[in-house]
């Protein structure tokens, strides 16, 4: 999977997990900016991007998680290892 | 005792140049959000809505919520504060229910609606800009309507709770009473404001001339430490799966604020006696309150965790001003040590729900909350079971009847039935598990169904584990046995 593959299924998880379109997030959009996005629906983000991805995050990384940018980041670091 | 709107601007006449909110990016001092109150007082009587109207408001975490809420209660109008991510079918029942007089937040298809934005937020220019030298209105009764919120009903329809000026005071005061706050605390705010829990720290915090900062949630565990650190927060309130969840997303990054936080709220469903003490760890030196609530009966017990530490297993003992009672079957009160049900007595319960008798609902004044329990002779509750049949999914009830309804709507469904189950991942107390009957079982799966639910549910609602069965047992005159699924 290329960067750009894992950036577009990072995404497509997200917008499918907060029942959004695709224009609704960006790479800027930040975690809880959107009222979909709570504690509860992030929590199913994380463990979908492990689940799809097959890796685990760890709490030091997840405390550097603000925005679509940092997960893609997160994801496509950890995938490809 | 006065409303909670005369508290908050007395604040502003006592300390103008304070800060009230912060959400990092805009910031009202208490004189910048009383002029933004009394604009939108303004605003809404230019509407035509009065005393008495019913607003349902978008219960949004952002500044410009606060002063348009406040305004609603001080122009004797009653709020009916509800989720952006509301259901639809359950935003249509309760529009039907309120026959509002005007829906701020929301985009509805029969009625105009208006923006948050069309109110004052209180940006600094727009304050300045607006004259703010228009009388204070006249502040509402005590006795006069000031909420509807709406919970969760055990047939899966909502039931609107009713909650005067005075049971809002009363709330303010018992709460704060308990945890002891000061003027000069800081509280971040993670909770939803459409629920009591969220809606009472925002009205404690500002009646109390605190500084509130408003945070996007507990996803985002960078902006939330960044907040406590640059805000020098010193409380916070959580639910119990709240905390799990930040404990998993950030280890023990709280500890270093062991120093820093003076008091933790915790509420709205049980702890794990491990993870309070993994607390009491963690925030030695933090007041650690958790109380046993209702929306009918904001926080009927309190207990707090370093000081009465040999009974973390009860749910503490009455907030203050506030009397519990255990009852039998008949309304006669039981004894110490007597199981039956917990009954909530004082100024902050409320006279009812929306278009329903009291009866059923009350012992004279004290509120029947359907959960059983017992109170020993120090006057500590121990609560053991709720007799109501919903699922506690992180604070949030569930009746199983209303997801029931929903999957037995998919045509592979021939009958199913919703039960709690521990959350496998350990963070949200109780899950929904489905047990369906089907002759297509390849189908019941998370990633099938799912989907297929969409937003007829709220997110919470969802099932997050499926079971294929060959039949719901009932008992004979059709109940589902839901205990006998597992």
């Amino acid at each position: 999977m290329t960067d750009t593959e894992i950036a577009s299924k990072v995404k497509e998880i997200i917008c499918t997990i907060l029942k959004v379109s695709q224009d609704a997030i960006t790479e800027e959009t930040a975690i809880g900016d959107l009222p979909q996005w709570d504690s509860l629906h992030h929590l199913q983000i994380i463990t979908a991007l492990e689940k799809n991805f097959n890796f685990r995050f760890t709490p030091d990384v997840m405390m550097e998680l603000e925005d679509v940018s940092d997960l893609i980041a997160a994801t496509t670091e950890r995938a490809s290892l | 005792m006065i409303p909670v709107a005369g508290q908050i601007l007395r604040q502003a006449d006592r300390q103008p140049d304070k800060t009230a909110l912060t959400d990092g990016r805009i910031t009202l001092t208490y004189a910048q959000l009383r002029s933004a109150i009394l604009i939108n007082v303004q605003r809404l009587k230019s509407l035509n809505v009065g005393y008495g109207d019913r607003v349902m408001i978008v219960a949004d975490r952002q500044p410009g919520f606060v002063p348009l809420y406040l305004a609603c209660h001080l122009s004797g109008a009653v709020t009916v504060p509800l989720p952006a991510d509301i259901a639809p079918s359950r935003y249509a029942f309760i529009k039907k229910k309120v026959n509002p007089r005007l829906i701020i937040g929301f985009t509805d298809p029969d009625i105009s609606t208006l923006a948050l934005s069309a109110f004052a937020s209180g940006d600094e220019a727009e304050v300045k800009a607006e004259p703010t030298s228009c009388d204070c209105p006249e502040l509402p009764d005590l006795s006069d309507l000031a909420e509807i919120l709406f919970t969760t009903g055990t047939t899966g329809e909502p039931k609107g709770v009713l909650l005067s000026q005075q049971n809002l005071a009363a709330s303010v005061r018992n709460i704060g009473e308990f945890i002891g706050n000061t003027t000069d605390d800081i509280e971040l705010l993670v909770l939803p404001l459409s629920h009591s829990f969220g809606l009472n720290r925002l009205r404690c915090a500002l009646s109390n001339g605190q500084t509130l900062v408003l945070s996007g949630g507990l996803g985002n565990v960078k902006r939330l430490f960044r907040l406590m650190q640059e805000f020098q927060v010193t409380g916070l309130g959580l639910v119990p799966s709240g905390w799990a969840m930040l404990h998993h997303l950030s280890g023990d990054k709280i500890a270093q604020f062991k120093d820093q936080l003076r008091y933790l709220e915790l509420g709205s469903s049980a702890m794990e006696l491990a993870d309070k003490q993994e607390l009491m760890r963690l925030l030695p030196h933090t007041r650690i309150c958790m109380h046993y609530g209702l929306t009918e009966a904001s926080r009927s017990a309190f207990i707090e965790f370093h000081t009465e530490k040999a009974f973390l297993d009860t749910a503490g003992r009455p907030s203050p001003h506030t009397q519990i009672t255990i009852r039998d079957e008949q309304g006669t009160v039981l004894p110490c040590d007597t199981l039956g049900e917990i009954c909530v007595e004082g100024e902050s319960v409320t006279s009812g729900y929306l278009d329903l008798p009291r009866e059923g609902s009350f012992w004279g004044r004290a509120f029947r909350t359907g959960d059983l329990g017992r109170l020993d002779a120090q006057g500590y509750l121990t609560f053991y079971s709720r007799k109501k049949e919903l699922i506690n999914v992180g604070g949030e009830k569930v009746s199983p009847l209303e997801v029931e309804e929903v999957l037995r709507s998919l045509d592979f469904v021939q009958d199913c039935a919703c039960v709690p189950t521990p959350d496998p991942r350990g963070i949200l107390s109780e899950v929904v598990k489905a047990f369906i009957v089907t002759d297509r079982p390849e189908l019941i799966t998370f990633e099938s169904i799912d989907p297929l639910i969409g937003n007829r549910l709220e997110g919470y609602k969802h099932p997050a584990l499926y079971a294929v069965t060959d039949k719901i047992p009932r008992t004979s005159s059709g109940k589902i046995q839901r205990r006998l699924l597992t």
